[in-house]
């Protein structure tokens, strides 16, 4: 049998039209493209999930400067945290700030008497979870945190540091993880 | 003379300033001014031209696709295949339920209820790692409800109101479409739908809600990225030119040489034509694939599957979105074995994939596009290289000398090339057949069927087809060890063909095949989920180029008169407006 031919407008020709669009999705999604490319996901959780990962040294200001992806990695932060000290728990003062508390948690930045230019950063846990965090994180930036000594952790880090500036900021979003 | 065509440049990209034109004088071409064709029916606002930023689609497939795992990739080539269609055809809504459904799965085999760790720290994503992920959380105690058994193939869930299988062997796909969607609309948003899964009473309903917010969340990105009004409008308007020359009669068989030519001379030089994607050659010769092909499958839709749901359909209306689904597969069957090869072994490079993407296309194109091949491979690189001296200012402020530099090879030249192209492909699958012989894989005998396709009813011949080795494996690895350590044993076909391929293999110097090294069982499964793509790629080309001597076509002729042609189209659509209004 000879098949007619299709007439625009037909069903015929609307499916060949639908299929047209679908086929020029696919080569499309296949093209090279020069646009920036955005953090892969996986990159961002073994970020946050394992301390042994050690990403792009760049990822953190890469985090920071993408409103989405900062978005994205505190929401992350907030499903795998074993703690999070949120700015309004932390607020003691305007500004600048020497602690914070949430919970049964306590983080506390002290100077260090021998050197002037180092604080100490003491961080206490009340409670009674077998689980302990192994990283800290304020605003995409990872600190891996020794092992803790009866419920301390305690660190030493340089005055001037981003963490500590970033510890001390009163509107930043304090993980433990 | 046309080598001395002065003229200055327009329809340059953004960045290349216009430059004024000297006296074109008597030997300027008497091009009229081109329109674009109006389409019966359209409105302005219909065919106004999408913003959607296509880029950032692509930018966040090609993330997807190249996403990895301690230096693996985590998606295989065929998932990532089977990812663009189901994202192409729209497709993926029933797939969205399925994930929600293995994200509930997933939240109820760990002890937080994260669904997250299967999908993001289980490895590489393939059946035998989320068996592993969820018999090892089975064996330490962790699965809840509703996750109520996992056997070999499946896994089971028990909701109050209903039961949901999920088998393995689907849970890369969704597992890559997990990472499309995290990637296109972000994970907050995401995770705004699949959280409220992770519950112990979860109901078999609230999966269905979750994973429609989740697909109108995707719709909404693709439509924002999607650039369909132009598409649309190309294929109105391609069928709009083709019904003009048909005499109202479109049927795939329609679509030659000189319809793609003439629409191209046509079209390329209005106003709006980047924008619609007909301003090269190569993009009008691909629409035209593409628009034939769409026309034959619906055709063979329409007239033979299902005439009723079709029939009754009009534009804009929603198809099923499975037909769509089977039908750009068939559709993408040409190229698919260039887009499913394991990018850890480069059998072709860079320039080879553009070629072989412009080569491989329906068979029963071949003949009636041949020459299109032709001049899209030698006037379409032409124009490439132009545009690119343009993007750069290169080509200074004449246009028909930059013209001319950029032209390669002629017509008899690139049969040459694609011959060679064709013998590499040859060569690539004779030294993946080496891989598979020194590594003792079934799949060489695939490929020796392939290869040896008059091979006799011998045991060699039995042994090597799949049905034999259901049959009886011990038959095939004796083969397979015959083959690896005696093959003259098999016969002095075989014998030869494995010769020749150990002798392929020495001769490759390129990533994935080293000297005397094959590489241990990874690599060579890579070869073996290669294989089935080489030799598709081998037919196609070995016909193709077969095709293009048939009948000993006088090339030379045809290049001569294309040339001018060409040289005057890149005129109108790279000169000076004004210049051809006067002329």
């Amino acid at each position: 049998m000879i098949t007619p031919p299709p007439r625009p407008g037909s069903g015929e020709m609307a499916f060949a039209e639908r299929l047209f669009d679908a086929a020029s999705t696919l080569d499309m999604l296949r093209a090279d493209t020069v646009a920036p490319r955005p953090v892969a996901f996986p990159t961002l959780y073994r970020y946050a999930t394992d301390p042994a990962f050690e990403p792009d040294p760049a990822l953190p200001g890469t985090i920071a400067a993408d409103a989405r992806l900062a978005t994205d990695f505190a929401a992350l932060l907030r499903r795998v945290a074993l703690a999070s000290i949120p700015p309004a728990a932390a607020a003691a003062t305007e500004g600048e700030i020497d602690g914070r508390h949430a919970g049964d948690w306590r983080i506390r930045i002290r100077r260090v008497q021998a050197n002037p230019n180092q604080v100490w950063v003491i961080i206490d846990y009340a409670g009674r979870d077998v689980d302990l965090p192994q990283s800290l994180f304020v605003d995409g930036v990872r600190q891996p945190l020794p092992p803790a000594r009866d419920g301390r952790f305690q660190f030493r880090l340089d005055a001037d540091s981003n963490l500590v500036r970033l510890l001390r900021d009163i509107d930043s979003e304090v993980f433990l993880v | 003379m046309e080598d001395r065509l002065p003229c200055a440049v327009r329809n340059a990209p953004a960045d290349v300033m216009t430059l004024d034109r000297a006296d074109s004088g008597a030997d300027r071409m008497s091009a009229r001014s081109p329109v674009l064709t109006p389409v019966a029916g359209e409105t302005p606002h219909a065919v106004a031209p999408d913003a959607g930023p296509s880029a950032e689609l692509s930018s966040v497939f090609r993330t997807v696709a190249e996403t990895d795992w301690d230096g693996r990739p985590k998606f295989d080539r065929a998932t990532i295949s089977r990812l663009a269609r189901l994202v192409a055809a729209r497709a993926y809504a029933k797939r969205l339920t399925e994930l929600c459904h293995l994200a509930v799965a997933a939240g109820a085999s760990d002890r937080q209820r994260r669904y997250e760790e299967l999908f993001w720290n289980s490895g590489p994503a393939c059946p035998g790692a989320f068996r592993a992920h969820f018999r090892k959380r089975a064996a330490s105690g962790a699965p809840q409800p509703p996750l109520a058994e996992a056997d070999n193939g499946a896994l089971t869930l028990r909701y109050p109101d209903g039961e949901h299988q999920i088998a393995f062997g689907r849970m890369p796909l969704l597992s890559a479409l997990l990472e499309f969607a995290v990637t296109a609309l972000g994970y907050a948003e995401v995770d705004r739908h699949l959280r409220p899964l992770a519950r112990s009473d979860v109901h078999r309903r609230s999966v269905e809600t979750a994973a429609n917010g989740l697909a109108r969340s995707v719709h909404g990105f693709l439509a924002a990225h999607l650039p369909s009004a132009q598409t649309l409008r190309k294929f109105r308007m391609m069928a709009a030119f083709l019904e003009a020359r048909c005499g109202g009669a479109i049927a795939p068989e329609s679509i030659d040489d000189g319809v793609v030519m003439d629409f191209w001379m046509a079209q390329s030089a209005a106003t709006g034509a980047e924008d619609l994607g007909v301003r090269t050659y190569r993009s009008v010769f691909r629409a035209f694939v593409r628009f034939h092909a769409a026309l034959y499958e619906a055709r063979d839709r329409f007239n033979l599957d299902h005439p009723r749901s079709l029939g009754d359909m009009r534009s804009g209306e929603n198809f099923d979105a499975a037909q769509v689904d089977d039908s750009l597969a068939a559709m993408d069957e040409p190229t698919a074995p260039l887009h499913g090869l394991p990018p850890q072994i480069r059998f072709f490079n860079r320039r080879e994939t553009q070629a072989l993407a412009a080569l491989l296309f329906p068979g029963r194109l071949r003949e009636s596009l041949a020459l299109s091949v032709m001049r899209c491979c030698v006037f379409g690189d032409a124009q490439g290289r132009l545009v690119n001296a343009l993007q750069r200012g290169a080509a200074g402020g004449d246009l028909a000398p930059a013209i001319f530099r950029c032209l390669g090879d002629d017509y008899v030249a690139r049969t040459g090339a694609h011959g060679k192209l064709a013998d590499h492909a040859r060569h690539v699958l004779l030294a993946s057949l080496h891989v598979l012989i020194r590594g003792r894989h079934a799949a060489a005998g695939g490929v020796i069927a392939a290869l040896l396709p008059d091979l006799d009813g011998s045991r060699a011949r039995a042994a090597i087809t799949e049905g034999a080795g259901r049959e009886d494996t011990m038959a095939v690895a004796r083969f397979l060890d015959a083959l690896a350590d005696r093959p003259e044993s098999l016969g002095d076909d075989i014998a030869r063909l494995a010769a020749a391929a150990k002798r392929a293999y020495r001769a490759i110097a390129r990533e994935g095949f080293r000297d005397d090294d094959p590489g241990g069982p990874a690599a060579v499964e890579r070869f073996a989920a290669a294989a089935d793509g080489l030799v598709a790629i081998d037919r196609a080309l070995g016909r193709f180029v077969a095709t293009l001597s048939a009948g000993t076509p006088d090339w030379r002729r045809m290049y001569d008169d294309d040339r001018p042609r060409f040289i005057r189209q890149f005129q109108s659509i790279y000169g000076d407006r004004d210049d051809h209004a006067a002329a």
